[in-house]
């Protein structure tokens, strides 16, 4: 995936796959998070054109952003110029989550327990370490995860219906308790979806699925 | 680049669906969004990208209330799964960054090999060269130049920077000669 091992368009100077190669072997320094999804808009003209401007400037500064715009352009299938909105409203969230439970709970559970180490020993990912939909005492409702190296955590806590009953501050701590304003609002036996937002010492984050818990 | 037209539309407009036959709709509209995307060798691995992704989304959604999601608005949150999944892979020394081509011949993705000589200290300090002789550029030949050197073509140049054909490629090929002499001057053979 790399300019230098492409072949050499018609016409382009010979030195400039070993310029471009040069370029891109220098490294970030972990500096402030990349917005991937502002580049992916600047390289499919979604922004104006001194904004794209303004990006491609930071480019040569930021080895981080010249290596996702890269990936951007490698990546790159054309999403469709125009395309109607699809509004859906909050019930849809409800079904995101049964969704995306049942996809996670289908992986961890089809997954080939040969297959190549990818989440198993993955150090970046978070994930729960209550057992599943495990039922929390109200007095003491903890949610735990297991953590990754030098992160900091948000927490929120849902509805099953997904609306918000809690959001934690940003801490390093790999556990949360629940509120006494949040547990209010949920009935004895009462079911909550919870997840968790890492952001990393290098400045990206790492968003857990969602999880299940009840509270007594 | 091609073209493919997103199916999410039809998957939900042919009858009001209940929710979660359109979060059904969604979820594979975005693993289809992926799998467009996603380099071969890390194909396998499209269906918790794909995930990710969604997570994506039902984040943003709670954060921000809803969005119109537009196929336009998968894509750009699949890629950036996708990013974030190389990058951090690319982080790690002892996975293999290798890709498939369609045609499965296979490719590296980092530009040099480790050992490669290329990947020495000096070929490195020809990059920080190149970066400062651009830096120090006339801003529309860096911003020209810097593209070309991103792997654009010059009409691609063109049109992200908003100018005609003829006036990129009269800046990248004036900028190309500057950092030529700029290189030359720092002792480094372009």
């Amino acid at each position: 995936m790399t300019s230098s091992e492409a072949p050499r368009p018609t016409g382009e100077p010979a030195d400039v796959a070993r310029l471009r190669a040069a370029l891109a072997s220098l490294r970030g320094d972990g500096g402030p998070a990349v917005d991937a999804e502002r580049i992916f808009d600047a390289v499919h003209g979604r922004l104006s054109v001194e904004e794209r401007q303004l990006i491609v400037d930071e480019l040569l500064a930021n080895p981080d952003a010249a290596e996702v715009w890269r990936l951007a352009r490698e990546l790159s299938v054309e999403p469709p110029a125009r395309v109607r909105p699809q509004y859906l409203g909050w019930r849809w969230l409800t079904a995101a989550a049964v969704v995306l439970l049942a996809a996670g709970a289908a992986w961890q559970y089809t997954r080939p327990a040969s297959e190549p180490v990818y989440r198993g020993s993955e150090a970046r990912a978070v994930v729960s370490t209550l057992p599943a939909d495990a039922t929390l005492p109200r007095a003491q409702p903890v949610l735990r995860w297991t953590g990754v190296e030098g992160a900091r955590y948000r927490v929120r806590v849902l509805t099953p219906e997904l609306e918000l009953l809690e959001a934690s501050a940003e801490s390093p701590a790999v556990e949360h308790t629940i509120g006494a304003d949040a547990l209010q609002r949920v009935p004895a036996g009462g079911r909550i979806v919870w997840q968790v937002e890492a952001r990393l010492s290098d400045g990206s984050t790492v968003v857990s699925p969602t999880f299940t818990a009840r509270i007594e | 680049m091609r073209v493919h037209p997103p199916d999410i539309g039809d998957a939900t407009d042919r009858e009001p669906a209940p929710a979660e036959s359109r979060w059904t709709a969604l979820a594979s509209a975005m693993a289809r969004a992926v799998r467009r995307q996603c380099p071969a060798w890390l194909s396998d691995h499209a269906q918790d990208i794909a995930q990710m992704a969604l997570a994506k989304v039902m984040a943003a959604e709670q954060r921000e209330g809803e969005r119109p999601l537009t196929s336009f608005y998968l894509h750009r949150v699949a890629h950036s799964a996708l990013v974030d999944e190389i990058r951090r892979r690319k982080r790690r020394p002892e996975v293999p960054l290798e890709a498939t081509l369609e045609g499965g011949q296979e490719r590296r993705v980092e530009p040099v090999a480790t050992g490669d000589p290329e990947s020495s200290a000096s070929f490195r300090e020809l990059g920080t060269a190149v970066r400062d002789c651009l830096a120090a550029a006339n801003r529309d030949r860096r911003l020209a130049v810097t593209l070309y050197l991103q792997g654009h073509t010059v009409p691609e140049t063109a049109r992200i920077l908003g100018w005609d054909n003829k006036r990129a490629e009269n800046l990248v090929y004036r900028g190309l000669a500057d950092l030529r002499q700029c290189l030359l001057g720092k002792g480094h053979r372009p």
